[in-house]
């Protein structure tokens, strides 16, 4: 219980984090999209009987690159490079795990998580991938602020933009494999949005909506957490689900108050 | 840099939109001190060049030189300001405050990583100063009205203390009364604050008694001179067939 949560909290302050930029930059369903062709990942481990962490976090950051590039030069849309890129990954995933015969509780655990059966060694590769990420989201944290906010003009005060997208993806295909084992592969957008969403409702300065998603997104998970041991719940459910009930609290408190 | 040399300088630019060509054998030279106006039918490019100086997009044929400096290896960031076409539609949802906002105008003038510190809240003040709008810092902007998000923008174009201004059609959708506070705003960054300004202008009739020159663009460059010059050209007024509002003396 205490490995998860630890790990829990922190892959949702990544998620809360991350989820602001892919709001605002009307990106909130590339988490989706990513989750997909992670599963394609997932199975490949099975299916190479490697560490799923490992092949779903490759897969993921290629396909990110590829939806990239597929939208830069083959001028293809990016909602339609993700629906792409989405279906090549759960096709492939279905047959990769056709022939592992992997379709078992392992594969659910992925689809749906299971953050009470993380294992030490994943604990571990969360702490280092969690810490790269907010290192790397910190010393880039203006600009990609102003590459969200306005690109043209971003882009003409001499800031790589094209390698920031680059990396804000690249950044979110690391956080759905992350995230993949708490909530899971179907349900791991909802961690990457709800948190930021329910902030965007209150918060009036980027700072202040930083600090509300992180709160929103870590109490989501702590009381998830204890709501699923208590009640013997799924916890990816419950987590989900108090985020949401945020979500709403947060959406009435800004109708009341007339909040723009 | 030698003082004598234009701040920005433009040899035969060519550039095309797929097999729309947009723009054709453009030089332009922008002076310090200067400002002008870039006038021009829709779709005539003005834009466009703007972007190619900026860096924003890369010329087909043609070379672009700002501060002396090949563009495509420019490195002095700092000494641009840019105020974007899409100025007055900023995202009403975006959660940054007036103080975020301008201090993005800041960064350029930031090594890796970029942070933004308590020494960078004197630059923030100054040039919410300069905009009279030192008193909404910590308001959201998308709280703020068009003009006074205008304003904001422009601040943080300015925060950097550039030599060098470029703004694309800042009053799209402002009123009257603010047009004019605005260019008399941009007069005093101009005349007081020495910066070079480019102004990109649908009309020239409002901007003319704060200008000192006109690019007339038409895919060519039709015209580029004073505002006299610009009068007593024989081709402008066949060139703007009634698409701008034509004021030949000056206030």
């Amino acid at each position: 219980m205490q490995r998860a949560l630890w790990s829990g909290l922190l892959i949702s302050v990544a998620c809360a984090i991350l989820g602001i930029f892919l709001i605002l930059r009307r990106d909130a369903m590339i988490g989706h999209g990513l989750a997909h062709m992670t599963f394609g990942g997932v199975a490949l481990g099975l299916f190479l009987n490697v560490l799923p962490v490992v092949t779903s976090l490759a897969v993921a950051i290629f396909s990110a690159l590829g939806i990239l590039k597929l939208r830069e030069k083959a001028g293809v849309y990016e909602d339609t490079a993700i629906a792409i890129f989405s279906s090549i990954g759960m096709a492939a995933g279905i047959i990769l795990a056709s022939l592992a015969g992997s379709f078992n509780v392992h594969l659910m655990s992925y689809l749906f998580g299971n953050i009470l059966a993380i294992s030490s060694l994943e604990l571990w590769i969360s702490v280092v991938l969690t810490t790269s990420l907010l290192i790397t989201i910190t010393l880039f944290y203006r600009e990609l602020m102003f590459v969200t906010f306005d690109p043209e003009s971003a882009k003409a005060s001499g800031i790589k933009t094209d390698r920031l997208e680059g990396l804000l993806l690249v950044l979110t295909a690391v956080t759905v494999v992350l995230g993949m084992k708490i909530v899971g592969l179907l349900l791991v957008t909802a961690l990457l949005v709800i948190p930021s969403a329910a902030a965007l409702q209150v918060a009036k300065s980027f700072g202040q909506t930083l600090l509300f998603s992180i709160l929103v997104a870590a109490l989501s998970v702590f009381l998830g957490l204890i709501t699923a041991f208590y009640l013997d719940l799924p916890a990816s459910g419950s987590i989900i689900l108090l985020s949401s009930l945020f979500f709403l609290g947060f959406f009435i408190v800004r109708i009341i108050k007339g909040v723009s | 840099m030698n003082s004598k040399q234009p701040l920005v300088s433009v040899q035969k630019l060519n550039f095309r939109y797929g097999s729309i060509t947009v723009l054709l054998e453009i030089n332009l030279e922008i002076i310090k001190g200067d400002f002008l106006a870039v006038i021009g039918p829709n779709g005539s490019g003005k834009t466009t060049l703007i972007k190619l100086i900026l860096g924003t997009l890369r010329p087909n044929k043609g070379r672009i030189k700002v501060f002396g400096q090949d563009i495509k290896h420019f490195t002095g960031w700092s000494k641009l300001g840019y105020v974007p076409q899409k100025a007055s539609h900023v995202d009403p949802l975006f959660p940054a405050s007036v103080k975020e906002v301008v201090a993005m105008g800041l960064l350029s003038s930031k090594k890796f990583p970029r942070f933004i510190g308590k020494s960078d809240e004197k630059d923030i003040d100054r040039a919410l100063d300069l905009v009279a709008m030192k008193q909404f810092k910590t308001k959201r902007i998308g709280e703020l009205s068009g003009g006074q998000q205008q304003r904001i923008l422009i601040a943080r174009a300015i925060a950097n203390k550039p030599s060098l201004l470029f703004l694309d059609e800042p009053t799209t959708g402002v009123d009257a009364n603010t047009q004019s506070y605005f260019y008399d705003m941009l007069d005093n960054l101009n005349r007081i604050q020495k910066i070079t300004i480019i102004l990109i202008t649908h009309d020239i009739g409002v901007v003319n008694k704060y200008i000192t020159k006109i690019a007339c663009l038409n895919q060519k460059l039709v015209f580029h001179g004073n505002h006299e010059e610009f009068c007593r050209s024989s081709v402008v007024e066949d060139f703007l067939r009634g698409e701008q509002h034509l004021i030949c003396h000056r206030h």
